[in-house]
């Protein structure tokens, strides 16, 4: 579906070249839910902005549906509305005098025929699990739970195949982040196409199947998020296994004869040993 | 010590209060921890405590200053230094020397004696070495770093931490906790506010919010084992608390206050 050849990018600084994208090759399918994980500084955010044609290489072809999406005549507002975007602190994006008027706002800039835009708002708001009366609200009344699904929903709006989450829960407290994650993963299982970039390796664990690590612009290592998550190289790109994981790796605990990964197998893993032992 | 004495806060045009009756202390060389689920009022706590907002009623004294007091605001704030989420907004200069020399400067501070303070607070971040860069080529981590010796160039005897490790990664978070354990054995009281539960386990005392009220306060074993209490206040127990909770739902006997990995291998082997 969206495929990266040999990408590379730098940032126009006028003293220094920084090479943030080196030499990227990556293929994503459809229905995959990715997790994209670094350090800071890594080329993780750089990597987001290519998906969808906010930046454009420097080298390679960035590719989409199988077309350079950026050869002439390729139409890039399309690809937008395929590939939604949630930034960082998305609510603070938030703009309109009304929640409707917010997240019908990419169904304006989309063309979308007058007539069904009510029933998109309508229906992005039971997507994002918000009461139809919220419609009429300034969004700056919201909390930030609400605010951010406010966000989240003027992006499914207008049905997009992907959606790419930059460190999505970032100041959400644990219980409204923990509801925001259950909402993306049950998207993943939907089948939408998910890419999400967190610090949180707890969080990738919870919506990811595949991990991209990125670390020097470059791309360190991709696969199941078990193998890569308990891969012993982790600190050598500048992360560190959840507490979970070490604590798995310190007392090999393991889940179908794989490394665990959540407080689940942790507890299942540690009770069948005690069985075991008795 | 910070002395929070029986406040409570409404911001104008507001009918609800965002904090009801708060009584707290800070003391020099201590870590507390303030959780809390969103919009429970922690922010507004850590801007009463450098008198940014003054309360509506009861009051707040930093070493016996009244923050109410306009005649003393600026000692209050110079006491009390407030580091923010994002270092991107608390930065303002070309060079790390210049950002750090700012808070001092506006103190109308000596000149010789600011050159000693950037470097002493960039000594005790461990950034003396980035003195000439711009900020701008810095990692979050180390830019909070550079905020937090903007902040200590201005010898506060507190600082508040508000969110400060939410855009961190884990080595940024790592080395700003670090950098809090160092100033705490300098004698400096750190109040941290934070959404993530593990941290909150560094803390010498940990107060939950809820609803703009104290809802607990205790040592980091006694809140954070609590795991079903959290829930009530609209958090969750850190990973390995849960797993300790939920065997010893399964009968198995070993301490509800293990607080890290390590220690619960210890108890299991």
């Amino acid at each position: 579906m969206i495929e990266l050849r040999d990408v590379s990018f730098e940032y126009p600084e006028p003293d220094s070249k920084i090479m943030a994208l080196q030499h990227i090759n990556l293929a994503i399918s459809e229905g995959e839910s990715i997790g994209i994980i670094g350090s800071s500084g890594s080329g993780k955010s750089t990597l987001l902005l290519h998906l969808n044609g906010l930046l454009q290489p420097v080298g390679g072809e960035v590719r989409f549906r199988g077309r350079n999406i950026w050869e002439k005549g390729h139409n890039l507002r399309n690809l937008r509305q395929e590939i939604g975007f949630l930034f960082q602190f998305a609510e603070a994006n938030l703009f309109g005098q009304t929640v409707y008027e917010d997240i019908a706002y990419g169904l304006v800039n989309h063309n979308w025929p007058e007539k069904d835009r009510d029933a998109q708002v309508g229906r992005a708001l039971e997507l994002v699990g918000l009461d139809p009366s919220i419609k009429t609200r300034s969004p700056f009344t919201l909390s930030g739970g609400e605010k951010r699904r406010v966000a989240l929903a003027g992006i499914l709006a207008v049905n997009p195949k992907i959606l790419i989450l930059d460190e999505p829960t970032v100041g959400l407290d644990p219980v409204t982040r923990n509801n925001f994650l259950e909402l993306v993963t049950s998207f993943a299982a939907a089948g939408i196409t998910v890419i999400v970039v967190s610090h949180d390796l707890d969080e990738v664990v919870r919506i990811a199947k595949r991990v991209i690590v990125v670390a020097n612009g470059q791309l360190a290592c991709d696969g199941p998020v078990r193998e890569v998550l308990s891969n012993r190289n982790l600190s050598s790109w500048g992360l560190e296994p959840s507490e979970i994981i070490e604590l798995g790796s310190k007392l090999g605990l393991v889940c179908a004869g794989q490394p665990i990964l959540n407080v689940t197998e942790a507890v299942a893993a540690i009770l069948a040993r005690r069985w075991r032992d008795v | 010590m910070i002395n929070v004495e029986n406040v409570t806060y409404m911001y104008p045009g507001q009918q609800r209060e965002v904090l009801t009756a708060i009584n707290l202390i800070i003391k020099s060389a201590e870590i507390v921890a303030v959780l809390g689920h969103n919009g429970s009022g922690k922010s507004t706590l850590a801007q009463l405590l450098n008198g940014l907002v003054v309360p509506l009623n009861g009051q707040v004294l930093v070493d016996d200053l009244n923050t109410r007091a306009e005649s003393s605001i600026w000692q209050v704030r110079s006491k009390v230094g407030l580091i923010l989420q994002n270092p991107d907004n608390q930065l303002v200069a070309h060079t790390v020397e210049d950002d750090v020399a700012f808070g001092p400067e506006n103190l109308g501070v000596a000149a010789a004696e600011i050159k000693q303070r950037v470097s002493a607070a960039l000594a005790s971040v461990e950034m003396s070495d980035y003195l000439n860069w711009p900020p701008s080529r810095l990692s979050g981590g180390q830019k909070q770093r550079v905020a937090i010796a903007g902040i200590l160039a201005m010898q506060p005897k507190y600082l508040v931490l508000d969110e400060a490790t939410a855009m961190l990664d884990p080595k940024g978070r790592k080395e700003l906790l670090n950098i809090t354990l160092k100033l705490r054995s300098e004698g400096i009281g750190v109040v941290m506010i934070t959404h993530h539960m593990s941290e909150a386990a560094l803390a010498d005392r940990v107060v939950v919010l809820y609803e703009g009220k104290i809802a607990a306060m205790g040592t980091p074993q006694e809140i954070l084992s609590d795991v079903n209490q959290l829930r009530l206040y609209g958090l969750e127990a850190p990973p390995i608390q849960q797993v300790v909770f939920k065997l010893r739902q399964a009968g198995m006997d070993i301490p509800r206050t293990i607080m890290h990995a390590s220690e619960l291998v210890e108890a299991l082997c």
